[in-house]
């Protein structure tokens, strides 16, 4: 049996993160109109579940396929790692943060912070797809370039 | 700087870098990466390579100080 390829595996992950952007693009919505804005809350946590369930199984039976992680691909691995937790600390200071000062400062409960937090939301969502991209890109640069301490 | 002879004793060996990845259980890519210089090898890594070409370790590697 062809082994899957480390590559493939990152990417693959990468895609089944894209599941949470778009099961919260469905779920949240700001609607716009020259006199406010509404915010549209269509959320079903089961759905969620039953795609979060179906992306874990697909990653779980792979990784059984996968190609044998050896101690180059495993440094590899953990430089890209390293790399992307400070992508997301910088991540949480820039976005998180503001969004939590907002939120104190303005009234949370105000239809324009709302929609903000809802726009925040996608920003998070979308940002842990970029991760995981960015995590399998540095993976492959890594591959192809070689490691010298 | 760590210099390799691993492409040497392969090619004696009449091996492809598949067939060394195979048997010493890495992937080829570090085998690339191995005999280009431009991945240190693990201790363990480096005695299974040994190993099997029946050399010693010091013989596949040399150590060379690089000039600042």
């Amino acid at each position: 049996m062809k082994k899957v390829k480390i590559q493939f595996y990152l990417f693959l992950q990468a895609f089944l993160t894209l599941i949470l952007p778009l099961f919260y693009s469905f779920s949240f919505s700001v609607k716009r109109n020259d006199q406010s804005v509404m915010a549209s809350v269509r959320f079903q946590p089961l759905l969620l579940l039953l795609l979060v369930l179906i992306a874990l199984f697909v990653v779980f039976l792979l990784r059984r396929r996968r190609e044998n992680l050896d101690e180059y691909a495993k440094r590899a691995l953990q430089i890209a790692d390293s790399i992307c937790f400070k992508i997301s600390v910088l991540f949480i200071a820039a976005v998180l943060l503001p969004a939590l000062f907002l939120a104190t400062v303005l009234r949370v409960s105000s239809p324009i912070m709302v929609s903000t937090i809802i726009q925040y939301g996608k920003i998070i969502v979308y940002g842990i797809f970029v991760l995981f991209l960015i995590r399998a890109l540095l993976f492959c640069w890594i591959d192809k370039k070689g490691l010298v301490d | 700087m760590l210099k390799t002879k691993i492409k040497e004793y392969r090619e004696k060996a009449n091996m492809t870098q598949s067939e060394l990845a195979g048997a010493i259980g890495v992937r080829r890519e570090t085998i690339v990466h191995l005999e280009n210089g431009r991945y240190n090898p693990s201790l363990k890594m480096a005695m299974d390579i040994a190993k099997l070409f029946q050399v010693s370790v010091e013989d596949l590697f040399t150590f060379t100080e690089e000039s600042q």
